[in-house]
């Protein structure tokens, strides 16, 4: 089906009319994104008698802005304490956080609430126009390429930890074992559980999350007054309009930064199991690769908070696009709203866009209206927001500690995994005494699972040979940016020194 | 920061030591990773072999540049803050104790009573001495965490007596 004008202004006006649904939707999604452990899947099973029962319009539109706000949340822990509230915010820290400790918190909220919505919307829009062309997109990555986008995103950890590549790439590494934890998949073989069942699944996200992010980072704040050192306390408590249009202004400074990390996150999130974490460190990465001042980044650079928070919203419209298309979800909660539009006697598929267009658009259109309404919702309370790093530490640590260890708890209910954030707690405030970066654990930790996965079939595919992954012309062009990305940083300073010295010598 | 004010003479050597901590962490990791699943068949071992390999290789050149810096005398192999009970350790210790314990008792008292009560001893470790505040804000959030996460959101979080007790009004 190609563009039609009628219907698209249809689905525009019955989007709108179910803002009563939406609402609730984005305010319930903002609140549970921001507490670490309370994901967007657990809350729509939670909430999955309700989405039931509702009209299949609504329900979806309920979903997706539910969805969007937790994904756009995530980044408010992450800026202000330095604890993301999903993986997906992980690479926000990074900046979002030297932003506060430098009194810029609320700016860097604007900023990541800015760029979120106009990320998730430049993407809701691309899809609605791209839809059945984009759907290709996922076929074309199979395990071979999947095996060379691991590898790109093994060799981002190293990128990361810039400071020091090696303790990086030990940090990364050391992460993906840890992801090794649990039964293989083909044969069910326990491996490295410690003899606990609880880690036969695997080594499970929430708490390692939790524990590397907020239980450590709680550990080294419980010696400070505060959050932020007394030299931005009065920067802090000063929370003003003009601060909230500042943030905006940066947003706008650096536009095309939101719009081409916006579409890489589109086309991750299109790729079934990749996912917001990946998203945001790619766009991190490639966002500080192509930067022409990298050796901001890390420092409290806005891009830095631009690049992940446009990505991982973009992802929202990718990981549809799979399920609306072949019917395959794209990540963990489209596999909710695959269970519900099943309910309701949807067969999703390419027929959906000639049997049921206003189901395969509206999603698309009900999750734009939904960033809308996020943006007038949510930009005027950054000013408020901003104030929590006033609260005394004393308050503040116990919250965070109390709150995060339950929160552990709610994704699998395993008390076990409450044991487990502590032990990551520990683990993490070594790692971060030490300089091996917390992120490259997080991020090995992440893609531990899916590597092995991908690894194995490809493996399988090719019996055994290891030729296998350099076979496709795709997982080719994903090896040379394998390379790239290994030697932009060393190649970047001889490209600079060179010009220069051309200058010099006209001179 | 106030690192970058200490004159370079002044500044103390890097703990090298330290820098080592994580590196056994993960090198034993691996070795009882691959030691463990030595005898299974090769599909479950193939990625983990991979990786941990790879890792035993990245720790070997971390220690042997550990080594270099420690003989050029650019560090020293102590474990720096690590190495001794600080003032700091000693309330970050006393910190995990109550959350060991917390999640010790959770079963039995429930997450709304243990909410309540490791609250109250946080925020007492960390300096916290008027009786309302530590009263208030530890019963304002147990309370929150009840109503949200198991009165509407059915979250099956441990119940205790304060669940059971409230189970016919919130259902």
């Amino acid at each position: 089906m190609g563009w039609d004008t009628a219907l698209f202004l249809d689905l525009t006006i019955k989007s709108f009319a179910l803002s009563w649904v939406m609402i609730p939707g984005v305010l319930l999604g903002l609140l549970v994104g921001a507490i670490p452990g309370f994901s967007a899947q657990n809350t729509l099973i939670i909430l999955l008698p309700i989405t039931l029962i509702l009209p299949i319009d609504a329900a979806l539109a309920f979903m997706v802005s539910l969805y969007c706000a937790t994904h756009l949340s995530a980044g408010i822990p992450a800026i202000l304490v330095n604890m993301p509230g999903t993986g997906g915010a992980a690479a926000t820290t990074i900046d979002g956080y030297q932003m506060t400790l430098k009194g810029q918190g609320q700016q860097a909220l604007v900023i990541c609430f800015t760029s979120s919505t106009i990320g998730g919307l430049i993407t809701c829009i691309a899809t609605i126009a791209l839809l059945p062309f984009l759907a290709q997109i996922g076929l074309y990555l199979r395990s071979v390429e999947m095996v060379a986008v691991m590898v790109l995103g093994l060799v981002l950890i190293a990128a990361i930890a810039a400071d020091d590549i090696l303790k990086g790439l030990i940090a990364g590494a050391f992460g993906l074992m840890l992801g090794s934890i649990g039964t293989d998949h083909i044969y069910g073989t326990p491996r490295a559980a410690f003899g606990f069942l609880e880690l036969y699944d695997g080594l499970p996200l929430v708490p390692a999350l939790i524990g590397l992010f907020a239980v450590s980072e709680a550990l080294i704040m419980l010696e400070r007054e505060m959050i932020v050192p007394k030299s931005a306390v009065a920067e802090s408590k000063e929370a003003r309009w003009t601060d909230t249009l500042d943030g905006v202004r940066m947003t706008v400074k650096y536009w095309w930064q939101i719009t081409w990390t916006a579409f890489l996150g589109l086309f991750i999130g299109i790729v079934p199991g990749a996912g917001a974490s990946i998203a945001a460190f790619v766009a991190y990465q490639q966002s500080r690769a192509f930067s022409k001042t990298p050796e901001l980044y890390g420092t409290g650079f806005p891009p830095g908070v631009i690049a992940p928070e446009s990505a991982n919203n973009g992802v929202t419209a990718g990981t549809l696009v799979p399920l609306m298309a072949i019917g395959v979800p794209g990540g963990s909660t489209a596999a909710v709203m695959l269970v519900v539009l099943q309910y309701q006697g949807i067969i999703l598929g390419p027929r959906l866009f000639i049997d049921s267009p206003h189901i395969a658009y509206g999603i698309f259109f009900s999750m734009a209206v939904s960033y809308i309404l996020m943006m007038f919702t949510i930009l005027p309370l950054a000013r408020y927001m901003g104030q929590v790093v006033l609260i005394p530490t004393r308050i503040l640590v116990p919250l965070i500690l109390t709150l995060t260890v339950v929160g552990a708890f709610a994704n699998r209910e395993y008390v076990f995994d409450m044991g487990l954030a502590l032990a990551f707690g520990v683990l993490g405030y070594i790692a971060r005494k030490t300089n091996y970066h917390v992120t490259a654990i997080l991020i090995g930790i992440i893609l531990g699972p899916l590597f092995e996965q991908y690894l194995l079939r490809a493996l399988r595919i090719g019996q055994g040979d290891l030729t296998i992954l350099f076979s496709s012309v795709t997982a080719n062009v994903l090896w040379g940016l394998v390379v790239l990305s290994i030697l932009l940083p060393y190649l970047r300073p001889l490209l600079r020194r060179r010009p220069r010295a051309v200058a010099a010598t006209s001179d | 920061m106030s690192e970058h004010n200490i004159g370079a003479k002044d500044k103390p050597k890097p703990a090298l030591g330290a820098d080592l901590i994580i590196p056994v962490l993960a090198a034993g990791f691996t070795i009882y990773f691959l030691v463990t699943t030595s005898d299974v068949v090769w599909e479950a071992r193939a990625n983990g072999t991979v990786i941990g390999l790879t890792l035993l290789t990245l720790i070997a050149i971390q220690v042997v540049r550990i080594i270099a810096l420690w003989r050029e005398g650019a560090g020293t192999m102590s474990f720096g803050e690590f190495g001794r009970m600080t003032a700091g350790h000693q309330k970050r210790l006393t910190v995990l104790l109550i959350l060991v314990v917390f999640v010790a008792t959770i079963p039995w008292l429930g997450t709304t009573l243990g909410l309540l009560f490791s609250m109250f001893a946080l925020m007492w470790v960390l300096g916290v001495r008027d009786i309302k505040t530590l009263v208030g804000v530890s019963f304002v959030t147990a309370a929150a965490v009840y109503l949200l996460f198991i009165a509407f959101l059915k979250t099956q979080l441990p119940a205790g007596p304060i669940e059971h007790l409230l189970q016919p009004l919130f259902g």
